[in-house]
């Protein structure tokens, strides 16, 4: 390639890769230019938060994988619970599906699954082991 | 004139740097090892995303695959995922590079944007994506490559543009991380306290959804002291990586800072950014020619050595 060319190509790609900063809205975030907002913003330990739990033939209250939820990283899980629980009757999809991921993972404890929302003091769970009270959503059953 | 002459001594200056000479093997070494990088991620999450795009919500569509209205069927993602992978190894092996190679780096960008479509978009992704785009314009395999014939003069200067570009992009990234800090947060986020906000938040999600909390997230969370210099070194190693371009001993320093940087996230927040955590990033600042020189001489060695 010509000097010309690639000094060209150069300073057309690194001027696109630094757009974003030119965006109104810093959350305005896209892939792969992205304005890089994650952990950029001012926020507090009070989070409110919606999440699936298992309940197993005991009744004990037992955390699921993202995996079970639809993905298997955790951002992309809460995103997921999110979601759902914003439209109406996409929670009670969502609970069948992730009960559908249990039966197949062959967890035969689980007989329940309850999607529950929360507003955690995240400083308090983690380091003083506190649970904020959890409101059921909906719940449904482990086919077998 | 004095401006014009000013001016012309400034571009000749800016091109003497852009153009500085760099041996042909630093960036088919870079290439291949990028390469395999990117080979591996994609190869290791074709099960993810053929799963993932058989979601029935969540589809968000970024970048490349804005050109599509709706999902595509999960068989056409993971054949196009397949399809990355094999463009991919023909990349880092050089395989009919000029035709190849900007064909890998499309096919890579629509692979991962297609990922990153559902749910939220990640950030781990972004540089290698720009860095095989770099790479894929670049004559990043006149050497080291299958099907090249050894040349026996190659000129230097064609070689080092490429490597500052993927430094350049580099630096990109990490100056935008910086800048959205002080757009969103301005100084406060250099008091700690949102830096431990966040860091409690994200491991409480992971709590809630039966992952593992980092390692010392806890310990951490109740010394805010510490976390105030933790988030005024990120802000500074964020805001200083224009310093990168410089090159030598402090685009190095800038390098090992920005990699503790990362090792510190994974400490603290358990996210994982494999590209610069293995060093991949930063390759372009680095002697990368050493470690595969050394192999294919033993290669070599090897061969001579063998009967027939």
């Amino acid at each position: 390639m010509n000097h010309r060319v690639a000094a060209l190509a150069s300073c057309v790609l690194v001027a696109v890769v630094l757009s974003p900063v030119t965006r109104c809205d810093p959350y305005d975030d896209g892939f792969p230019l992205s304005t890089f907002p994650m952990f950029a913003s001012v926020r507090p330990t009070q989070h409110r938060m919606s999440y699936a739990l298992g309940v197993t033939r005991s009744g004990e209250r037992r955390l699921l994988t993202p995996r079970l939820i639809g993905s298997g990283e955790v951002l992309q899980a809460y995103r997921i619970v999110e979601d759902a629980v914003a439209i109406r009757g996409e929670a009670k999809k969502l609970c069948r599906a992730i009960a559908e991921r249990v039966r197949a993972s062959g967890d035969d404890e689980l007989v329940t699954i309850r999607i529950v929302t929360a507003s955690h003091d995240a400083l308090a769970v983690l380091i003083d082991d506190q649970l904020a009270p959890e409101r059921e959503l909906l719940r449904c059953p482990v086919p077998r | 004139m004095p401006g014009a002459s000013l001016m012309k001594k400034l571009i000749d200056r800016a091109s003497d740097w852009f153009f500085a000479p760099a041996p042909a093997e630093r960036l088919a070494a870079v290439r291949i090892l990028v390469g395999l990088f990117a080979f591996g991620w994609v190869t290791a999450r074709l099960v993810e995303i053929y799963r993932v795009a058989g979601l029935s919500r969540g589809f968000r569509p970024y970048g490349l695959v804005r050109i599509v209205d709706e999902p595509l069927p999960p068989g056409v993602v993971l054949a196009i995922g397949i399809a990355t992978s094999v463009l991919l190894a023909l990349f880092t092996l050089g395989v009919a590079y000029r035709v190849i190679a900007p064909i890998a780096a499309v096919a890579l960008m629509m692979t991962l944007c297609y990922r990153n479509s559902w749910g939220m978009p990640f950030h781990t992704e972004n540089l290698l994506v720009f860095h095989v785009i770099a790479l894929s314009i670049a004559p990043a395999a006149d050497v080291w490559a299958i099907g090249r014939r050894r040349r026996s003069a190659i000129a230097a200067i064609n070689y080092g543009w490429a490597l500052k570009l993927m430094v350049a992009l580099t630096a990109s990234t990490y100056l935008l991380a910086g800048i959205a800090k002080l757009r969103l947060a301005g100084l406060d986020w250099l008091d700690g306290e949102t830096l431990r906000n966040h860091i409690a938040v994200d491991n409480l999600r992971k709590l809630l959804f039966g992952d593992s909390t980092a390692p010392l997230a806890t310990t951490l969370l109740e010394h805010p002291n510490v976390l105030a210099a933790f988030s005024v070194m990120s802000v500074a190693l964020e805001l200083g990586a224009p310093l990168s371009l410089i090159g030598g001993r402090v685009g190095r320093l800038w390098a090992l800072g920005v990699w503790g940087f990362h090792v510190g996230v994974v400490l603290l927040m358990n996210i994982w950014f494999p590209y610069p955590l293995f060093g991949f990033a930063f390759l372009p600042l680095l002697r990368a020619e050493r470690g595969p020189a050394w192999l294919v001489g033993r290669v070599r060695e090897w061969r001579h050595r063998s009967p027939g």
